[in-house]
């Protein structure tokens, strides 16, 4: 199998294996502790940054494969597999930002207890109704123009990154503080990967799933919390 | 083979425009029916720039097919491929409209 042909086919599936990967680690690491949760409890701010980035990676990189396969379809098949590498650095960079946020201010025990996750959970619940969704959703598919050779072609192929993860941001952003909140509990990653992917899938938002979805997760959480006490 | 428009935006509204392949410079495209590609509508183009609008703002992109006309104006050398000129004649101008297009390529097969 030539592999250098493959990659250069489809280099967007490069990153379903980084995200598997991803999940073997984080699961492999819960399972060795015996806790449904893939973080130690009390992690320094680098840890929580560390697990953070994992978690993204692991849970959004599989819904922007549709934007890294259209940068690549529109790129010379020469330089297709750094064009996919800058979609994705653009992709990551708006949830690095907010991780850095997160890992700062998990100094705070507030961001420890479940009810805060609980909290967020239930605003992401409510996050999911908003009219601007609509918007925030067709800018997840908005196409920017890409130069095809040279350092412009890298930039317009980060920027393409950039303009999709913005809006992803922008409508994940509860749920995925929840995940964190909870020290990334399993159950809520599978939850909340699952619904980004079929809300990905649609052609006209249906905002029904990630409300129906954040408020079991919400119940989960208060549960947790129940038993913790 | 295809000609590919891609991102035509205008944050107006806009006229028809009839597009040429290889026209000689300086020349009128409209005196060139053997080179008429398409005619592509603007319908719609200001709600598909409209960044905030429910179209994401990507604007309109067009595929048209060239592959008779292209290799008709590469038998008869008449096309650089690398050089490719493409002409745009708006078919009943409108006001003062601000069309770009962000990309055009041609896809071969």
């Amino acid at each position: 199998m030539n592999v250098k042909a493959a990659l250069q086919s489809h280099p967007e599936r490069l990153a379903i294996l980084v995200s598997v990967a991803v999940w073997v680690w984080m699961i492999a690491d819960a399972a060795a502790t015996r806790r449904l949760t893939c973080c130690p409890p009390h992690a320094s701010t680098a840890e929580d940054f560390t697990a953070w980035l994992a978690m993204v990676i692991a849970m959004m990189l599989p819904a922007a494969i549709a934007g890294a396969s259209s940068v690549a379809r529109r790129s010379y098949r020469a330089r297709r597999v750094r064009a996919v590498l800058a979609y994705y650095l653009g992709y990551l960079f708006w949830w690095m930002l907010v991780g850095i946020v997160f890992a700062a201010a998990r100094r705070s025990p507030a961001l420890h207890d479940m009810r805060a996750a609980t909290g967020l959970c239930l605003f992401a619940a409510t996050w999911a109704l908003i009219p601007a969704r609509d918007r925030w959703f067709a800018q997840c598919h908005r196409q920017i123009p890409l130069c095809p050779v040279g350092a412009r072609a890298d930039l317009d192929a980060l920027r393409q990154g950039t303009a999709h993860g913005a809006p992803c941001v922008r409508m994940c952003w509860p749920l995925m503080l929840a995940c964190a909140v909870t020290g990334h509990d399993l159950l809520l990653m599978i939850v909340g990967t699952a619904v980004t992917l079929i809300e990905k899938r649609m052609f006209r938002l249906d905002r029904r799933p990630q409300a129906v979805a954040a408020l079991a997760l919400g119940a989960w959480t208060a549960l947790k919390w129940g038993a913790s006490t | 083979m295809t000609l590919h428009l891609e991102n035509v935006t205008s944050t107006d509204v806009a006229p028809t425009y009839d597009i040429f392949l290889g026209v000689p410079p300086n020349e009128d495209p409209s005196a060139y029916d053997d080179r008429f590609v398409a005619r592509a509508a603007m319908f719609g183009v200001a709600q598909a720039t409209d960044p905030q609008g429910l179209h994401g703002g990507g604007g309109l992109t067009f595929a048209f097919e060239i592959t008779d006309l292209y290799h008709r104006l590469s038998d008869a050398n008449e096309i650089d491929p690398h050089h490719l000129r493409v002409s745009f004649v708006p078919v009943s101008p409108v006001g003062a409209p601000h069309v770009s297009v962000g990309r055009i390529s041609v896809y071969f097969a």
